[in-house]
């Protein structure tokens, strides 16, 4: 496994959820996707939408005010510096990224 | 000595901040917003400087009044529903499919969902007196259909969305207590506000499902002894061993399964349970405001959306406080029971004993 995939520097995607309707663990999403496993096609748009600064520029954001039962993500992206951790909730994340999170595999 | 170079943010705490947060206009959010951040790196800054490593949390009542209830509601209710379908993607609100008076379309969630919402429109128009989310007739988004797989429902501020399920885990999210549940969050933070952390978070909870159970009896004709107590439902997947999500009467029983595990939610003060998930174990601790709720509709019989129901909106009307505990919120209770029915009523005695059931001495 390469540290740079076509230009890529994320090497892995990690995602857990807490939280939601039920506050139930076993109902929320685990997801892990090695980037270089991801079709050639959606690679750059992984790699863009999970890129370190574009998610710590979302961290930034504050979740609208009153919200409830939204979902908490875990995401941990691995590229060559290491693990980046981030909290997010759900109203944080751009709909293009919950897509792309859906559309990954179950873990 | 103060640490930080902004005056404001030395006069304003923060839990005011986090009132501002929730109650102010977009540019008043914004300024708590960037004073908190602030404040936050000062605090830890200061913590630092000290060798505790702790940040000291603060804590008190809010300033603000319920707008809906200081204002009062108009004469002439409206209700107006939009219901959306997602289309199993993220954007909110997606298609436009269902608007207000227009007829069934077939699709049983979008149906469920616009004759829900209709249920809770009515339920605090006729018994509370109050006009729609907000108390002035706002829209009541939905989108149904949210994103794919979704085991969710929410409110975001601004309106409703609910997932499918997985088909596994859940299989629908439209059942009335779950509408009920989320459009009554629009009412917690349209009056005042409850933040979801901790306590209040619990009892921003409790608030919606009290305001769930309570629209599926009114929408069923049950009284209080005839009612399941049950939140949500119906709505576990088919190989789940549970009757709902949750249960008011009996809490920590609605389920027991190989995958779930078991109902965690506690019926006694005794069992808080002290977690950092969850926000801090909202959908857990609410079940002891929920049973006492519970408890205190046993004995006064009827409806829950009489005397009981009256009580708890007015107390959330009235606390002005959104950092409020169990303590504070049963407080605040006893005080709207004081203030519909009289101090040292049966109403209000009984209530009292309901709290201190559950382990809350007020």
């Amino acid at each position: 496994m390469g540290f740079v995939t076509a230009g890529c520097l994320v090497m892995m995607i990690k995602i857990s959820t807490s939280g939601g309707f039920g506050g139930l663990s076993m109902a929320g999403v685990s997801r892990v996707a090695m980037v270089e496993d991801l079709p050639a096609a959606q690679l750059d748009v992984y790699c863009k939408a999970f890129a370190p600064d574009a998610l710590q520029a979302m961290a930034q954001t504050s979740p609208p005010a009153g919200r409830a039962d939204t979902v908490t993500y875990q995401i941990t992206v691995t590229d060559a510096d290491g693990a980046h951790q981030f909290e997010l909730d759900e109203t944080q994340l751009p709909p293009d990224l919950l897509d792309l999170i859906d559309a990954l595999p179950q873990d | 000595m103060c640490l930080c170079h902004n005056p404001i943010n030395c006069i304003v705490p923060p839990h005011m901040l986090d009132v501002m947060l929730l109650r102010g206009d977009k540019s008043v959010r914004k300024m708590a917003e960037s004073l908190l951040k602030i404040g936050e790196s000062t605090r830890e800054d200061r913590a630092a400087s000290m060798g505790s490593g702790v940040v000291p949390a603060n804590d008190g009542s809010g300033t603000f009044v319920s707008h809906a209830m200081a204002m009062g509601a108009p004469g002439a209710h409206t209700c107006n529903r939009e219901v959306y379908d997602g289309e199993e993607k993220a954007a909110l609100p997606g298609v436009l499919v269902r608007g207000e008076g227009d007829p069934p379309t077939g699709d049983v969630e979008v149906d469920r969902a616009y004759e829900g919402a209709g249920a809770v429109f009515d339920l605090y128009s006729e018994e509370f007196n109050r006009n729609s989310i907000d108390g002035f007739g706002m829209t009541m988004i939905q989108t149904v259909h949210h994103r794919r797989n979704y085991n969710n429902a929410f409110w975001n501020g601004l309106q409703m969305a609910y997932g499918d399920g997985d088909g596994r885990i859940f299989q629908t999210f439209t059942e009335l207590s779950v509408i009920a549940h989320e459009i009554s969050h629009g009412v917690v933070q349209h009056s005042g506000g409850l933040i979801y952390q901790g306590q209040s978070g619990a009892l921003n909870e409790s608030y919606a499902d009290v305001f769930g159970a309570m629209t599926q009896q009114r929408r069923l004709g049950q009284t209080v002894y005839e009612a399941d107590w049950l939140v949500g439902r119906g709505i576990l997947g088919p190989e789940i061993n549970g009757v709902a999500l949750r249960s008011m009467k009996a809490p920590g029983t609605a389920y027991s399964d190989a995958l779930l595990g078991q109902d965690p939610q506690p019926y006694h003060m005794d069992f808080y349970v002290n977690t950092t998930s969850d926000n801090g174990g909202v959908h857990i601790n609410s079940g002891i405001p929920n049973h006492a709720f519970y408890l205190y509709c046993m004995y006064m019989g009827g409806n829950a959306w009489e005397k009981p129901g009256q009580i708890w909106y007015r107390a959330l009307q009235q606390i002005n406080n959104p950092h409020a505990t169990f303590g504070d919120w049963a407080a605040q209770t006893l005080d709207a029971s004081i203030s519909l029915y009289g101090a040292g009523s049966y109403e209000m005695l009984m209530l009292r004993r309901a709290w201190n059931l559950v382990g809350i001495d007020v």
